[in-house]
């Protein structure tokens, strides 16, 4: 793969949602024009907006998301790309019918979104709005007659509601500000990227930067008003390389901060690139498993992974869409309510309040959901039994009280979404007593050695990723070896019910495919899965000698 | 910047059957080469002598584009800037074949597998030059691009062996002449501040009129660098600039017909754009005439004599004619090949001659977009006679030889990222039977009479359309004109009328046309087809046709917005 196709898109979505910023805060809501004109809009349509005998909007929420970024990417030293973006999107929903019965929960799933003009000018923004809000209407319109009839025609047993009233809230954040020399950053980038230099092995490399402000304007007919503002940084450092026989190799550093000031200095990073850049070579060098099935070890971030492919998504009680035939149900745990879903000594909960843990910046954290509703802590599991969902404003059979867990990535409707999930386990270990555990587990089993994930990528709802880096631990002496070759075949949730034991140390996973959110994590030793051969055929390895080599 | 070379004879020498031209491009090559030429020809001879693979197979030719692009674009709409984006990039294409010119990796895929080698796509090189960023770029592209070249001749040999015969026994690869050629990069030039207050003041009109639904004006610049070396020899560094100011607005009418209007002005420098009275004047009649269709009646299907405008002509043209006149498409299995079996046959009225010519920087007074003087293959640009008093002589070439054409005549085009097929560059329609407008109209008053139709139509304005040129489906077209009038017969002022699409089959259309006039008009546009968007030019008097079929547009079913506009300002 070539790193420098990779798309910004995922790391914009993240940025704007990482953790609310502590600034001066007022209950009164400043003079800004662009909130002017979305509550004015706004009155206007819910007291006027009707046609002859069509239903009238019963709700109605304006999100607008005004953004600057900037983003430089450099390779072996060399600038691809540095230019700043500016964007202002509306999304509206409107919604016709009532709490009980109205235009969503139904496909299309999604309000309307359009660009706003980037000056301050009231009569164009407000111009923009109606025109979306009028387009809205009448598609809210056209969904509930539509669905109305569904309704009649089917069968549903005990239909959730699907909206439920919450109460208004009033805050304003003063704008966001991020001092950015993108000259010198387009240095410091370009100096990272030339660190691959050193390590002729690596094919392709990539060093992309992003920095950037949002202010995101949350407007609904309930009264409430929030104005939330944020700035962000990221950095990804990826690098790709061959195994002897072919394989395709990679790994990437990402490092994420509110500001400029958290990202570690050049020399570390320059340091961490050297150490992921031996490690790789590393890796080509290491024997190619076939297959495995035994106890696996799962370090604090690769364990984040897991508990984000079998378990995070199973706790968001989200409707079940009318005629998708209910596939969502299959995934969620919500019929497991009050059952056990993990080892007796577990416990989870959700709290996107804390901006930080032990130093790292949670993606997940938030003040105020996509719906306008604060964020609370959530007890989901404790001793293993599953007590509560994350919840948003759309009910569901058994969760009818949103948790300030209505998420959205920017396009359709906000749904439950863990936001930071907290998981430990009172029978913590330390990381030898751990290593003890997976080689006991492993002689268990009459097996040679354990395996040990210490680093994997990340994977998909009921799917692990690939490991990165997955170490053989063997029974007969306790040494380590790194191997490459495997992947994991599919995993069930209740697999989780059989975790061996957790480690006492914890680590932030940060996660930004779709809506970011953050896993806390400790170190987890699983009683048994399945790992097969990831590839069978391979590129050859490059024809001509790379230039690094050829000099 | 370094650079390293190596003998390029010898290089070259290894691979079979080619003139080469190094010499010449050496003793031409000037101060202004960029220095990427360099790193560009050095990596080049690397690859071009050390690349070979197990089966002992070796790319028989290769390029290496870049494109160099600064583009920036401003819009404003009711007096508020909505868009101001600047980009800069550069971007690789690596051209590889490996066979030879009679049969490579770019041949014809008939059955399993994409129908059509998909070239290397854009690879984004460094913009500040950094020369070991750039060189592993182009080592570690030109490696996958080899491989899967490679891949594919053997699929294209299997091909050829289980399927029937071709009809087309041309070669894959024409033999061309290489040039070396170099012009001074460019940047940006774009007075952003300046032109962003021009646009809020000029776009604010439009809050004077509640029935604008949508407005918008845009300026947007392009300043691009091609850098080309090949193995043959060629070594171009070509420059263009254009700018292009659009202005659009919309309504609905009362039946929920969606209309809108549009202009636009093209200049290749920043002097000849428009001042401020221009562009504001060119909004006003935009305003002016979607309000006039909105309360214009709806138009009826109908069958009779019309005339098209210059402009109108030259869209109808481009779509219907020029398309058809790309030369691959006279090869591709899957395409209808119209004007395949048709050379030194009549196809036009013997007053037409219509040719092709991208070497025309100017017509009048008028910057052309589709102005170049070497393809994306590295050919000279040439005039292309394509009919001559009605007769088919030719097509549009690029590198890949049909029949009846074995060589380029420099129309292989492309954007960045995708493989190139030959493409119009300015379009000109030359007629010997000319009359001035008013007679033209006199002479569609009177086919109406003759035809008994107690109206004919005047097409002023088309946006543009679609031509459907495969085999598959029915080979038609659709233009959709946005400003037609009915000229009466007996002499009642014209009528505006909305909602009229031109449909109709490609070949009867041409030869409906009776006559035109002396008012030759340029229609500066973009062209989009499989080798991406392109900028392109083409010209045309204003034509009077026998024939003509007209269609009811489908029409949105929603109504018009509910509530009235916001368009006071908050007190």
């Amino acid at each position: 793969m070539s790193f420098a196709y990779m798309t910004r898109l995922l790391v914009l979505a993240a940025l704007v949602s990482a953790a609310a910023h502590a600034g001066p805060v007022a209950t009164e809501p400043p003079a800004d024009v662009l909130l002017e004109a979305m509550v004015d809009e706004m009155d206007r349509s819910m007291s006027r907006l009707s046609f002859e005998d069509l239903p009238r909007p019963y709700f109605m929420q304006y999100v607008a998301e005004d953004r600057w970024t900037h983003s430089i990417s450099a390779a072996l030293g060399g600038l691809l790309d540095s230019g700043d973006n500016r964007t202002r999107v509306l999304t509206t929903r409107v919604r016709v019918g009532s709490y009980e019965l109205d235009n969503t929960n139904a496909p299309p799933a999604y309000g309307l979104r359009v660009p706003l003009p980037l000056d301050d000018d009231y009569v164009a923004i407000r111009h923009a709005i109606w025109r979306m809000t009028d387009a809205d209407y009448k598609r809210a319109v056209e969904t509930l007659t539509r669905k109305i009839a569904y309704l009649k025609s089917t069968n549903i047993e005990d239909r959730p509601d699907d909206f439920t009233p919450a109460d208004p809230v009033s805050y304003f954040d003063s704008p966001a500000h991020l001092d950015f020399d993108s000259k010198e950053w387009e240095e410091t980038v370009k100096k990272l990227s030339a660190t691959f230099k050193k390590h002729p092995h690596i094919q392709d490399s990539v060093v992309r930067m992003l920095a950037g402000t949002s202010t995101n304007y949350l407007v609904n007919s309930e009264g409430t008003r929030i104005l939330v503002s944020d700035t962000g940084v990221y950095l990804e450092i990826g690098a790709a390389t061959q195994a002897p026989e072919g394989m395709h190799l990679s790994d990437s550093l990402r490092y994420i901060g509110e500001r400029l000031d958290q990202l570690p200095s050049a020399d570390k990073i320059m340091a961490d690139i050297d150490e992921m850049c031996a490690k790789l070579d590393q890796l080509a060098k290491t024997p190619k498993l076939e297959q495995y099935t035994g106890p696996v070890l799962f370090e604090p971030i690769a364990a984040g992974m897991v508990f984000e492919a079998l378990f995070a998504h199973a706790v968001c009680a989200r409707p079940i869409p009318l005629g998708s035939g209910g596939g969502w149900g299959d995934m969620s745990l919500e019929k497991k309510l009050g059952l056990r879903v993990l080892p007796r000594s577990f416990h989870v909960y959700d709290d996107p309040g804390p901006e930080e843990y032990e130093g790292t910046v949670l993606v997940g954290a938030y003040k105020y959901d996509d719906e306008g509703i604060p964020a609370t802590r959530v007890s989901i599991a404790e001793k293993g039994i599953l007590k509560n969902l994350v919840a948003g404003r759309a009910p569901t059979k058994k969760i009818t009280k949103t948790t300030g867990h209505g998420r959205t990535a920017g396009y359709g409707d906000a749904q439950a979404t863990t936001g930071c999930l907290y998981i430990s386990d009172t029978l913590a270990m330390s990381p030898d007593e751990l290593r003890q555990e997976l080689i006991q587990a492993a002689r268990d089993e009459g097996l040679e050695y354990g395996l040990r994930i210490a680093a994997m990528q990340p994977g998909g709802y009921g799917d692990l990723g690939p490991p990165i880096y997955a170490y053989r631990v063997f029974v007969e002496d306790g040494r380590e070896e790194l191997v490459r070759g495997l992947e994991f075949l599919p995993v069930e949730t209740r697999a989780l019910k059989r975790i061996l034991a957790a480690g006492s140390e914890r680590k932030a996973y940060n996660s930004l495919a779709g809506v970011p959110h953050s896993i806390i994590c400790p170190a987890i030793l699983m009683e048994e899965l399945d790992l097969k051969k990831n590839v069978e055929e391979f590129d050859k390895l490059p024809i001509l000698k790379s230039p690094a080599l050829r000099d | 910047m370094k650079s390293k070379v190596v003998p390029a004879v010898l290089a070259i020498a290894l691979v079979a059957g080619l003139f080469y031209s190094e010499a010449a491009a050496q003793a031409k090559s000037e101060a202004s080469a960029h220095p990427l030429m360099g790193v560009l020809t050095g990596e080049l001879h690397y690859a071009m002598a050390n690349l070979v693979a197990e089966d002992g197979t070796r790319p028989y030719f290769m390029s290496y584009t870049v494109y160099e692009e600064h583009t920036a674009l401003l819009a404003a709409t009711l007096g508020a800037i909505t868009r101001d984006t600047r980009d800069d990039q550069r971007s690789l294409n690596i051209d590889l074949r490996v066979g030879d010119y009679t049969l490579d990796n770019t041949h014809q895929l008939r059955g399993g597998g994409a129908s059509h080698a998909s070239g290397s796509g854009s690879i984004p090189l460094a913009l500040d030059g950094n020369v070991d960023s750039i060189r592993n770029a182009l080592w570690y592209h030109t490696d996958r691009v080899f491989k899967s070249a490679v891949k594919r001749l053997t699929q294209i040999k299997t091909d050829l062996t289980i399927k029937v015969e071709e009809e087309d026994q041309s070669d894959d690869f024409s033999r061309e002449e290489s040039h070396v050629h170099y012009e001074e990069s460019l940047d940006t030039v774009f007075d952003r501040a300046n032109w962003a207050d021009r646009l809020r003041k000029i776009s604010a009109i439009a809050r004077d009129y509640p029935l604008i639904y949508s407005s918008q004006i845009t300026v947007g610049t392009f300043a691009g660098t091609r850098y080309m070396v090949s193995s043959e020899g060629t070594r171009l560094q070509t420059a263009s600039r254009r700018y292009r100011i659009t202005i659009t607005a919309t309504t609905k009418a009362e039946d929920g017909m969606d209309l809108d209007q549009s202009f636009d002005f093209n200049a290749a420098t920043a002097d000849s754009l428009p001042n401020d009275t221009e562009i504001t004047a060119a909004f006003q009649s935009v305003i002016d005439q979607v309000l006039a269709l909105r309360e214009a009646p709806l138009a009826e299907p109908y069958i009779g004599p019309a005339i098209l405008s210059n402009r109108a002509s030259a869209v109808f043209f481009h779509e219907i004619f020029g398309h058809r006149m790309e030369g691959h498409r006279q090869k591709d299995v899957t395409e209808g090949q119209t004007f395949g079996k048709k050379i030194n046959k009549q196809i036009l009225p013997k007053f037409l001659d219509v040719y092709d010519d991208p070497t025309m920087k100017k017509y009048g007074d008028c910057d052309l977009r589709g102005y170049y003087l070497f393809d994306d293959e590295g050919v000279r640009a040439v005039r292309v006679p394509l009919v001559e008093s009605g007769i088919l002589k030719t097509f549009l070439m690029s590198r890949r030889p049909i029949e009846h054409a074995p060589k380029s005549n420099g129309h292989g085009r492309r954007s960045s990222g995708n493989a190139v097929v030959a493409r119009q560059g300015n379009l000109v329609v030359e007629s010997a039977d000319q009359v001035t407008f008013a007679e033209l109209r006199k002479l569609l008053i009177e086919e109406c009479q003759r035809q008994d139709k107690p109206y004919g139509l005047y097409f002023e304005d088309i946006s543009g359309g679609f031509t459907r040129t495969s085999r598959r489906g029915p080979q038609s077209f659709k233009v959709n004109p946005i400003v037609v009038y009915r000229v009466f017969a007996d002499g009642r002022p014209d009528e505006l009328i909305r909602g009229a699409d031109i449909v109709g089959t490609p070949l009867t259309s041409f030869e409906k046309i009776m006559h035109t006039a002396d008012d030759p008009a340029v229609f500066n546009g973009s062209c989009g087809a499989e080798s991406g968007w392109l900028p392109v030019s083409a010209i045309s008097p204003s034509i009077l046709v026998s024939t003509i079929e007209i269609e009811k547009r489908t029409r949105g079913q929603s109504r018009p917005p509910f509530l009235e506009p916001p368009l006071a300002k908050k007190q």
